[in-house]
């Protein structure tokens, strides 16, 4: 049986794709009151999934403040299949 | 939200949980702008009548220019909300930019025509068709949502442009009312099926 992919297989970041798969692009504090989680915590999650090429982090000015948004690559969208995919076999759903 | 290590049947749940949370977004976007721009340019639309009926001075009609303030003021509101962009609103986006390209492809080649003939008629048909362009992405709008009242604003609207076209080729003058005449569709394109849709929403949660 295939292994559950590490990097997804955590709370956060896991809630964290799970909602960018739906959309085009999120917003830092959209996904910081979606997932409940604490500024500090989530962008670490983020760091770390922009680091294996999952998400894509973009900063922008709006007025003074900056804004990060979020999408999910090809790579991420792959890797979130291939979950998904090796839950199913895990739980049987075929 | 904490780390912990999540058993399968959890990691499923989260996954089931968070589309969930995203679902009706994708129905939704954001109309806040929108709406913005469908007050202003009803507000600029009836203060430009007011001015035009009291004054009787031709410069009266460059408050029009005000409008390119109501679409950048609407811009500023979209760009504040903290809101998740979804592929309906991102195809919205991207209809309301090409129709947008559209219609200043138009206002130039009338300009041109202006320029060539001298004829104010040339130039006023950029009001009816400005009509039917914006009526062509609530069109859109209507059919990306499956919402009735997009559809049926953008054929009030649409129909208010084809009259005002016929009306300009048939007797070749240009009236005032047709200033109103942009006020309604504001209201019918802007304002009206955004309040309806974006109540709707709220009952449905």
């Amino acid at each position: 049986m295939k292994e559950l992919n590490p990097i997804l297989h955590s709370q956060l970041r896991l809630a964290v794709m799970s909602l960018l798969i739906g959309l085009e692009e999120a917003d830092f504090v959209y996904l910081k009151e979606k997932t409940e989680a604490t500024a500090g915590n989530l962008s670490v999650q983020i760091d770390k999934l922009e680091q294996f090429g999952y998400i894509r982090v973009r900063k922008e000015f709006v007025g003074k403040r900056t804004r990060t948004s979020c999408s999910i690559t090809d790579v991420g969208r792959a890797a979130m299949d291939e979950y998904i995919e090796s839950l199913r076999t895990y739980l049987k759903l075929d | 939200m904490e780390e912990k290590n999540l058993t399968e049947q959890e990691s499923l749940d989260l996954i089931r949980k968070m589309l969930e949370q995203t679902r009706v977004r994708i129905q939704t976007g954001s109309n806040k702008a929108e709406m913005w721009i469908g007050c202003l340019g009803m507000a600029i639309s009836v203060i430009t009548y007011i001015g035009v009926e009291m004054f009787h001075c031709q410069y009266v009609h460059l408050l029009w220019f005000l409008m390119f303030l109501s679409f950048f003021i609407g811009r500023h509101f979209k760009k504040k909300e903290a809101l998740p962009e979804t592929y309906v609103s991102k195809a919205i986006n991207t209809a309301f930019c090409v129709l947008g390209w559209t219609f200043g492809i138009a206002c130039l080649t009338f300009a041109l025509f202006l320029y060539e003939y001298r004829s104010a008629n040339t130039f006023a048909i950029l009001f009816p068709l400005s009509f039917i362009i914006m009526s062509f992405v609530t069109l859109l709008k209507g059919l990306l949502l499956e919402e009735k009242i997009y559809r049926f604003s953008a054929y009030v609207v649409m129909l208010m442009g084809f009259y005002l076209m016929g009306e300009l080729f048939v007797s070749h003058v240009i009236h005032t009312y047709w200033i109103l005449a942009y006020t309604g569709a504001c209201f019918f394109q802007f304002v009206l099926p955004n309040l309806i849709f974006d109540y709707k929403m709220k009952v449905k949660r």
